[in-house]
């Protein structure tokens, strides 16, 4: 490791607040923009039930891969 | 076919070694020992198979910091560095822990469960069921931690699940945080109080259909955006903030706990009847997750069951999912027939 043990952590939690600044906060303006709530967050007395059929995000894919 | 389970998830590692549907071992210590009293060498093991799927836990967490910036600032700068390099070279990382095991170990011989499918795999592969309804009630997998399964022969199919951050364990966890006990002491607790909060409870906290789906009023609480469990609103629907450690526990604790066992154990009830509803001609249950756990729940579905046979798995931990991982790449990866009969009559070796 190039830099002492005692800055790492320091160095790695400043670069973890610029990939922040410079990737999440842009995206949440954009998801705020196009209106999609991903983490769908209040509950919603019109719907009848919150079930969700199981293809969303890829569960069916084989155990091969990570994701 | 011997099939080596590992799991890591909050805790020390556990590891399942698996041979057709006989588990020889399961545990956290001692597994060298075994291998070595079974005459099993260094590559005799087909694969090795790793609970959840790493990268789509990654996905989660960055799209929970997404939907919850700039607030999850701080929770993104403390934990997402560890989280991110846990997951991208989760090979590397599952690589490390075989080292001691089996040294010719490589990363094609590594495959990647499905939490949910690991804690279904668990509950239905060592039943003696030929046809069963699976229902998870865990903390969080990648994406759900509250699925309903239906399992036939070596098949799993998960039919439909209530995504994150909407979670009965991490509601739980939550209310934990706001007692300051542990969520194993919650039932305890509950005990000792009357479900005068229920009323607060469902119509502030949680959003509870007929089916037993729902939906946390995500205001209330904090954890999607990393910080504390609960928020200040929710302080201020009970009137007071969590609990110091120095202040003694009294009637009102009780009687939220109680409130909030209540909730959960009636959500769980009316996923059982609406699994009974919707999914005729499947006879059995199993219930499967963390919640399962809790007694309160259990005596509920036990209770208000329309099922001939339910069978509760009790424990969620590492040993559990390592298990499951290890049956599902057997069963459900590998598609070996399972033989009901022959499982009825297997004794089942587990390693305490």
């Amino acid at each position: 490791m190039i830099l002492p043990a005692r800055y790492r952590d320091t160095a790695i939690r400043f670069l973890s607040g610029a990939v922040y600044l410079v990737c999440i906060v842009p995206g949440n303006l954009l998801l705020r923009l196009v209106r999609h709530d991903p983490m769908s967050g209040t509950p919603d007395p019109a719907r009848t039930s919150y079930w969700q059929p199981r293809e969303r995000h890829g569960a069916t894919k084989p155990m091969k891969y990570p994701f | 076919m011997l099939v080596l389970g590992i799991a890591d998830h909050n805790g020390p590692e556990a590891y399942a070694l698996v041979k057709g549907g006989d588990i020889l071992y399961a545990g956290q210590d001692g597994l060298i020992e075994k291998l070595r009293d079974e005459g099993i060498t260094s590559g005799d093991i087909d694969c090795f198979c790793y609970f959840e799927k790493p990268l789509l836990r990654l996905e989660r967490e960055i799209e929970s910091h997404l939907a919850h910036a700039p607030r999850s600032f701080a929770g993104f700068c403390k934990t997402m560095p560890h989280k991110i390099s846990r997951s991208l070279f989760a090979k590397r990382r599952i690589l490390d822990l075989l080292a001691p095991i089996d040294p010719s170990a490589t990363k094609d011989r590594i495959l990647f469960s499905d939490h949910i499918l690991s804690l279904c795999a668990e509950a239905f592969y060592p039943s003696f069921h030929e046809q069963a309804m699976i229902l998870c009630l865990d903390h969080g997998g990648e994406w759900s931690g509250t699925a309903i399964a239906r399992g036939d022969g070596h098949h799993i199919i998960v039919e439909r699940e209530i995504p994150y951050p909407h979670s009965l364990g991490l509601f739980l966890e939550a209310f934990a945080s706001y007692l300051n006990v542990p969520r194993t002491r919650l039932g305890e607790l509950a005990r000792q109080g009357q479900a005068t909060y229920s009323r607060v409870v469902s119509r502030n906290l949680i959003d509870l259909k007929p089916d037993g789906s729902f939906r946390l009023n995500q205001s209330c609480f904090d954890y999607a955006a990393g910080g504390e469990w609960t928020s200040r609103e929710m302080h201020d629907i009970f009137g007071q903030g969590p609990r110091n450690l120095d202040e003694p526990l009294g009637q009102k604790h009780y009687n939220i706990a109680a409130s909030v066992m209540a909730v959960v154990a009636q959500a769980a009830a009316l996923m059982v009847h609406m699994i009974a509803r919707e999914f005729r001609g499947v006879h059995a249950l199993c219930v499967t997750g963390t919640l399962a756990g809790e007694e309160i729940v259990r005596e509920r579905i036990l209770r208000d069951s329309l099922f001939d046979h339910v069978d509760i798995r009790p424990d969620a931990g590492n040993r559990t999912l390592a298990i499951g991982a290890a049956l599902a790449a057997v069963y459900a990866h590998h598609e070996t027939p399972r033989d009901v009969m022959f499982l009825r009559d297997l004794p089942t070796r587990i390693a305490k």
